[in-house]
């Protein structure tokens, strides 16, 4: 094996892990937070591709559509997601934990019976966009520019969730009630707005994933099982509730399952729990320290 | 002021407070004394709508608080410092104070009158609050809820576990507060730092008020402190 197919294989790894940050990062805010494990994240993901598709369907194929696409989307599961929150989450969060679990799992088998009736079971595929399609060349490795532009949008939604979180009163305000939620309440400020506020980003973190994977693989039922299952290791792996954690063990475990491939393709599919149980074992309680 | 008739408290099934009256006017420093255990930290959280009473009304100005949420009550002029001091370890000083501070704060107590006031949270602004000492700790839970505005403070054993010295500083402060016109409720386990305080006190012992009276008569009564005060 050469250096360039090591080093386009690792940076089309490192893509798959901006994905996957995405995704995780609205699952770890949500527990930060919430303190609830949403196991509909996926749902919430899938529903992200699948309404990109349909607005992609409706805006015509066209440049513009790929970019409408991927403002509405997002917009559009947050928006569910918020409708989650306050029509079901919020009467919860004072019960035992498999309650919770209970109530998201079930919206699991409701989201997934209802991309079956709205969609169908067959797979949907979207194109490429026309500015992203081709692939760079460099030291003779080979990228494609959608991979790249992924790339970019990682680090950049990691950076609006710091400026966000660190630089934003909103955003203090989330970081406190991850802490002691009843304080912010004895402060005077509305810990209730802020639940149902990091529940919509965590929503729209989701939907973006969704909407960003969309062009990449086959739009199908069964992408939010796929998910979730790494987004919750990547989340336990990086640190409960610590975005900072999925962000590192999102880029070491889409590396991971991407150089798995190359090196030993038997056993790429079970590379990213291998790294995992072994990440868990140096560090039980994940990479970065839980919560904020 | 703020006007309590006649509480009654549980925690799911037990009954903490039996009808628990008291009054604080405008202006006055009242002390809640007693022994651990009596209910004097749900006496305080029962008025902020923490752990909100099942019989009995509870009054500010006039207005009955007993189905305000707790979030409402900066907002009428009640700010409350829990005694674990409750700061978010993880935010700096300065953005525990600015969590406080509100979009839509414009009253008298700014951040720089805070600093002001505690000059130790100017100086350790960037330091997570969870670094901070306790005798920090509870000047930033004093500052926090100052950004408040509020017309009634109540503290719950703001002097708790912290060195004689620091002890002392913050009576003053608390005094100082007092000068200037705010009225006071605290809880408070330590009876010279009450006294050097208050205006007036109750006793509470197995949730229910036992004495009440000015704080200079508890001073001479022997019998009163030994009764319920002493361990």
């Amino acid at each position: 094996m050469d250096f360039a197919t090591f080093a386009s294989q690792f940076l089309i790894g490192l893509s798959r892990g901006m994905i996957f940050f995405i995704v995780s990062a609205g699952l770890t805010l949500v527990f930060g937070v919430l303190r609830v494990s949403n196991f509909a994240h996926g749902s919430l993901y899938m529903l992200g591709a699948f309404l990109a598709y349909t607005a992609i369907l409706w805006l015509g194929q066209g440049e513009a559509g790929f970019w409408l696409a991927l403002l509405i989307a997002p917009l559009a599961v947050a928006v569910i997601a918020l409708v989650i929150e306050r029509g079901l989450l919020r009467f919860i969060y004072k019960r035992e934990h498999l309650m919770q679990m209970l109530l998201t799992y079930s919206l699991v088998l409701i989201f997934g019976d209802l991309v079956k009736m709205v969609w169908g079971s067959d797979y949907k595929s979207l194109p490429v966009p026309q500015a992203l399609t081709g692939s760079f060349h460099f030291l003779e490795a080979n990228l494609p520019v959608y991979n790249a532009f992924l790339l970019l949008i990682g680090p950049l939604v990691a950076l609006g969730l710091w400026f966000f979180l660190f630089r934003t009163h909103l955003g203090k305000l989330c970081r406190a009630t991850a802490a002691d939620r009843e304080m912010v309440d004895v402060l005077g400020q509305n810990s209730t707005w802020i639940f149902a506020l990091v529940f919509a980003l965590g929503g729209w973190l989701a939907g973006l994933g969704g909407a960003l994977i969309a062009p990449t693989v086959n739009i199908a039922m069964g992408m939010d099982a796929n998910i979730i299952i790494y987004a919750f290791l990547i989340v336990v792996v990086g640190g409960l509730g610590n975005v900072w954690g999925a962000l590192i063990s999102s880029l070491i475990m889409g590396v991971g399952e991407s150089l798995g491939v190359l090196f030993i393709p038997d056993f790429a599919i079970i590379l990213p729990y291998l790294i995992a149980g072994v990440l868990l074992i140096i560090r039980p309680s994940g990479l970065l320290r839980s919560a904020w | 002021m703020l006007d309590v008739q006649n509480i009654h408290t549980y925690y799911g099934l037990s009954h903490v407070l039996f009808g628990v009256s008291l009054v604080v006017k405008e202006g006055e420093a009242v002390a809640l004394l007693g022994r651990n255990g009596v209910g004097k930290t749900t006496t305080l959280t029962s008025i902020i709508g923490l752990t909100p009473p099942r019989q009995g009304h509870i009054l500010f100005r006039r207005q009955s608080l007993n189905k305000v949420p707790t979030r409402r009550m900066v907002d009428l002029g009640i700010c409350f410092v829990p005694d674990s001091r409750r700061i978010f370890p993880d935010l700096t000083v300065r953005e525990n104070l600015e969590v406080a501070q509100g979009a839509r704060s414009k009253g008298e107590w700014t951040l720089k009158r805070v600093y002001a006031w505690f000059p130790v949270l100017e100086k350790y602004a960037k330091r997570r609050g969870g670094n901070l000492s306790g005798g920090e700790q509870q000047m930033l839970a004093i500052g926090r809820a100052l950004l408040g505005n509020p017309k009634l403070l109540i503290l719950d054993e703001p002097t708790e576990g912290l060195a004689p010295l620091v002890v002392k500083e913050l009576e003053d402060q608390i005094f100082k507060l007092k000068r200037e016109g705010m009225s006071i409720l605290l809880a408070e386990q330590n009876l010279k730092s009450a006294l050097k305080i208050a205006d007036r006190c109750y006793i509470l012992e197995k949730g229910q008020v036992r004495y009440e009276g000015p704080a200079a008569n508890l001073q001479e009564n022997d019998d009163i402190r030994a009764k319920y005060l002493l361990v």
